[in-house]
């Protein structure tokens, strides 16, 4: 039978500790192997099952490739690498037999750590991260050594100057390609077009999508995030105009910008963007844009990053831009004969386009509109139930519909997907969108301009005053029962609610920091302050030794009492012409069993020696050996 | 020089270098910036574990060719703010680093001065000089090994091996042969072999007793080459006067030794067996 080396407890739990943070990112499948492996592990550890053989492991590594195949069909890009890595690190801990195989094991765990920072750099992951981090080299030290945790704080501490140095000094190498080597399938809804649905389904969801600081605090009202412009209709369902017109956008310096925005990852391709954005840099991604006005990425973007944006200082004159355009924005799709009807009964009164526009605004104002999550199933033709029979939709609804119309009425128009409002956070004087914020609205070119023209407030103005978060935790009759006030008194904000508000500030500072550290900041950064960090390094050094210096005088003056003992015996040993080449108890023994020592005399200095020796520390008695000995000598 | 986890942890720290660099991951570059610091800062540590450790003497018992032998080795510790020099591996070298003698771990050296027993096994007799004791460690990461060689300026001698038939079966022999005439028994005492006892006689008296030759009592034993004639060559003739030598000496007897130009006095005592022994050791190879 061969022989199995136990994991030892804590390190075994820190490896389940890395595998989590990156469970928690993969698809569950990939989990519950890992998961399996482990409990695999612990059972037969435990005497409840027999070891797996090499061979079966690799047949399991087998399976775990094909998993890995089967869902993602290829194993090049983060999630099938990871997921893969994972099941890996499960089936080594299964296979764990030798010294090397805990190393081994020790460096899997490093980077699934660092993987972990790549799919989020929240603060609050950071403590975790950390504690693993430094966990596993804590295992990397000797078992036998003692108080390892000094021993690793001294080791961090040495290395602490030199880490942070080259933070600071480090040249930042960046691969633009890298950050679009994501996934190429988008999620449904933003980056494929707007499906009935869709947006709702986002709304569901939590997940952050942005963080926004401005140089001048809008309006809660005109944050609308545009992403993408949607201009082909097939009734309910519209279809993203992708890469049609893209082209680079310069990266040229910004004057200081108006507004900084973080984006996280939330698999779309599109930067969330104000109305009258002219111009967007992020560094180390190449971004497009379009006559449009809206800017892309290559492709859907699988990591937080940030830019930064300037406003138009003029409104411009887009009309003079762009033909192809309005021609696209005033294509129809077939139309009932209602709805037709409809329209002909407004475009008979010769309306200006600004009396059409207020004509529609009025018809969903006061058309009984309910603007709910649930408002059942669509079919892209189904325009007519939505527009006379049902009545009941989301902003996707309402803003194909309006856009249909006012094509129907002559007047070019668009659809925008995108976010609306945001949560502002007193503490940070930043804004935070997320998932629940989703939104479609409507762009109509009136009056040689292309305007916004959000249907939804006109149905749901509470919506828009309260903001979604606080709209969509009322419960769905008090939506629809309060939809159309101006203003509710929603409650105290509560002690959580404030912690919430707090951390969410500290989160947005740390990831600020993280990704605001870039090439040009770096540059910036030392030749402003160089004088300041060689100071900075130069105190911290001298710190590092004078501490370490201290504790090793404590060590020093430990050791030369017991280096004082040692030589006594000696002296004492070769005063009676004994062998001097043996272990200090064992002379201690000899000059007993030759009457030079009592009983008594021997056993305290043997508790005196071992005191010294294995509890490190100074004896009570020390003094009364010293004085024993040395009577010895005379 | 890296060990080969020293090397897999330096290919792991580039993986992550272009992952923080393609990702244009701070956290990441943080990691990986740390994990490059702890690995200068354990090669640092693993070089002064090294560094503070000195040969102070070594003491080496008797020593016989193929046997293993206790080398002490005295280590001291030179003043260093690191304190204790941990997890460090001796070996014993040939003069030209080509053979490894034995080898000893210490884990802690708790002291400034430290002794540690190396089991050692010198394969042929002979004068050793020159020889190398190799002190190394990984301590603490396992990135690095670092050593340092320590050349021991004494010679080291060592004894011909202990082999060949017992003293008691080579006397049995000549007794055979008509060397020594059976004179009586008496009785077994403790430190007499069992292959002295004498069964028949025994189970008649009901307890052990040993024949006695004629001039058994002189307790004299002379060895020369006629003892070994029978033997080889020269190792094999060696390694049994040795055994048997140790053996007399054992014993209380009496003995001198004729071969080859040796001619001692008949004497006995520690001295004179290890300057019979080292007659015998340092006798050329050649010689017949």
């Amino acid at each position: 039978m061969k022989a199995q080396l136990r994991i030892e407890v804590s390190l075994f739990l820190v490896l389940v500790f890395a595998m989590v943070l990156v469970a928690f990112e993969v698809h569950f499948a990939f989990s519950l192997f890992t998961g399996l492996c482990l409990l695999w592990r612990l059972l037969a550890e435990r005497g409840y099952g027999s070891f797996l053989s090499k061979r079966l492991t690799g047949f399991l590594s087998l399976v775990a490739l094909a998993m890995t195949l089967l869902f993602y069909r290829t194993l090049v890009g983060q999630e099938p690498a990871y997921s893969f890595l994972l099941m890996l690190t499960g089936l080594k801990i299964l296979d764990f037999e030798t010294e090397r195989d805990k190393k081994i094991l020790i460096l899997l765990g490093f980077i699934l750590v660092a993987v972990k920072a790549l799919f989020t750099i929240d603060i609050y992951w950071i403590g975790p991260m950390v504690f693993c981090f430094f966990a596993l080299w804590y295992h990397l030290l000797p078992q036998k050594l003692a108080k390892k945790w000094k021993y690793l704080f001294t080791l961090i501490l040495m290395s602490m100057p030199l880490a942070l140095a080259l933070f600071v000094f480090f040249p930042r190498v960046v691969l633009p390609w890298a950050l679009n080597q994501a996934n190429l399938q988008g999620e449904i809804g933003f980056s494929e077009g707007l499906n009935p649905g869709s947006i709702s389904g986002l709304v569901e969801r939590n997940q952050l999508v942005l963080q926004a600081t401005f140089k001048n605090n809008p309006k809660p009202l005109d944050l609308y995030w545009r992403g993408g412009v949607l201009y082909e209709s097939l009734g309910l369902r519209w279809q993203a105009e992708g890469w049609r017109g893209a082209t680079p956008h310069a990266a040229e310096e910004l004057a200081p910008s108006d507004y900084e925005v973080v984006q996280f990852a939330i698999e779309t391709p599109y930067l969330f963007v104000l109305d009258d954005t002219e111009k967007v840099k992020a560094e180390g991604l190449l971004i497009f844009s379009n006559p449009s006005r809206s800017f892309r990425a290559r492709s859907a973007l699988r990591r937080e990053f940030k830019f930064n944006a300037q406003k138009m200082n003029e409104k411009s004159d887009l009309v003079s831009v762009n033909q192809e355009l309005l021609e696209r924005a005033l294509q129809l799709p077939p139309l009932t004969p209602k709805i037709e009807t409809f329209l002909q009964n407004i475009t008979q009164e010769n309306l200006s386009e600004q009396a059409k526009i207020k004509k529609l605004d009025l018809f969903f104002a006061s058309g009984d509109f309910v603007y709910t999550l649930n408002p059942g199933v669509y079919r892209d033709n189904q325009l007519e139930d939505f527009l006379f029979e049902r009545k009941k939709g989301f902003c996707e609804h309402f803003s194909a519909a309006y856009a249909i119309l006012a094509r129907g009425l002559g007047i070019p128009a668009r659809v925008v997907t995108g976010f609306h409002g945001g949560v502002y956070n007193t503490y940070g004087n930043f804004w935070t969108v997320n998932q629940r914020d989703a939104h479609a609205w409507v762009e109509v070119f009136v009056d040689n301009e292309w305007r916004r023209k959000d249907p939804t407030q006109l149905v749901a103005p509470l919506r828009f005053e309260i903001g979604a978060e606080d709209f969509f935790g009322l419960s769905e009759e008090d939506q629809v029962r309060f939809a159309k006030l101006n203003r509710l008194e929603i409650g105290n904000e509560s002690i959580f609610s404030f912690l919430a508000t707090y951390f969410d500030h500290l989160n947005y500072r740390w990831t600020l920091f993280l990704l605001e550290y870039d090439r040009n900041t770096q540059r910036s950064f030392i030749s402003q302050n160089l004088t300041r960090i060689l100071g900075i390094g130069l105190c911290l050094v001298l710190a590092v030794i004078l501490v370490l210096r201290s504790s090793r005088m404590k060590f020093w003056n430990q050791d030369r009492e017991l280096q004082e003992l040692l030589d006594l015996i000696n002296r004492v040993c070769s005063r009676h012409n004994l062998d001097q080449e043996r272990a200090p108890h064992a002379r201690v023994r000899q000059l007993n069993e030759l009457g030079i020592l009592t009983e008594g005399e021997k056993k305290l200095i043997d508790r005196g020696m071992d005191d010294k020796l294995y509890l490190k520390s100074r004896s009570s008695e020390f003094e009364q050996i010293r004085k024993i000995l040395k009577d010895k000598l005379n | 020089m890296p060990t080969y986890f020293g090397i897999a942890v330096a290919v792991t720290i580039l993986v992550l270098f272009f992952f923080a660099a393609g990702y244009a991951n701070n956290l990441i570059f943080f990691f990986v910036f740390f994990m490059t610091a702890m690995s200068m800062s354990g090669a640092y540590l693993t070089n002064r574990n090294i560094k503070n450790v000195k040969l102070s003497k070594f003491s080496l018992g008797s020593c016989y060719a193929g046997s293993e032998s206790q080398l002490l080795v005295y280590l001291e510790m030179n003043n260093d703010w690191l304190g204790f020099s941990h997890d460090i591996t001796l070996e014993l070298w040939s003069a030209d680093l080509k053979t490894n003698y034995g080898a000893a771990q210490i884990f802690e050296l708790q002291t400034s001065t430290y002794f540690t027993p190396m089991p050692v096994v010198l394969p042929e007799r002979g004068v050793y000089l020159g020889l190398v004791l190799k002190s190394k460690s990984d301590f603490p990461l396992g990135f690095l090994t670092a050593w340092k060689y320590l050349r021991l300026e004494e010679r080291i001698l060592v004894y011909p091996a202990l082999k060949g038939k017992s003293l008691y079966d080579h006397l049995q022999e000549q007794s055979r042969d008509g060397q020594g005439v059976f004179k009586e028994h008496r009785e077994f005492v403790f430190g007499d072999s069992y292959r002295q006892v004498d069964w028949k006689a025994s189970s008649r008296a009901r307890r052990f007793l040993i024949k006695k030759h004629e001039g058994e009592n002189n307790q004299t034993l002379i060895l020369s080459e006629s003892d070994v004639y029978h033997l080889d060559d020269l190792e094999s003739k060696l390694s049994q006067l040795t055994l048997w030598l140790k053996e007399a000496e054992q014993q209380n007897l009496s003995y001198a030794l004729h071969f080859a130009h040796i001619k001692s006095e008949v004497s006995r005592g520690q001295e004179h067996l290890h300057a019979l022994l080292e007659s015998l050791a340092t006798l050329p190879k050649e010689n017949i």
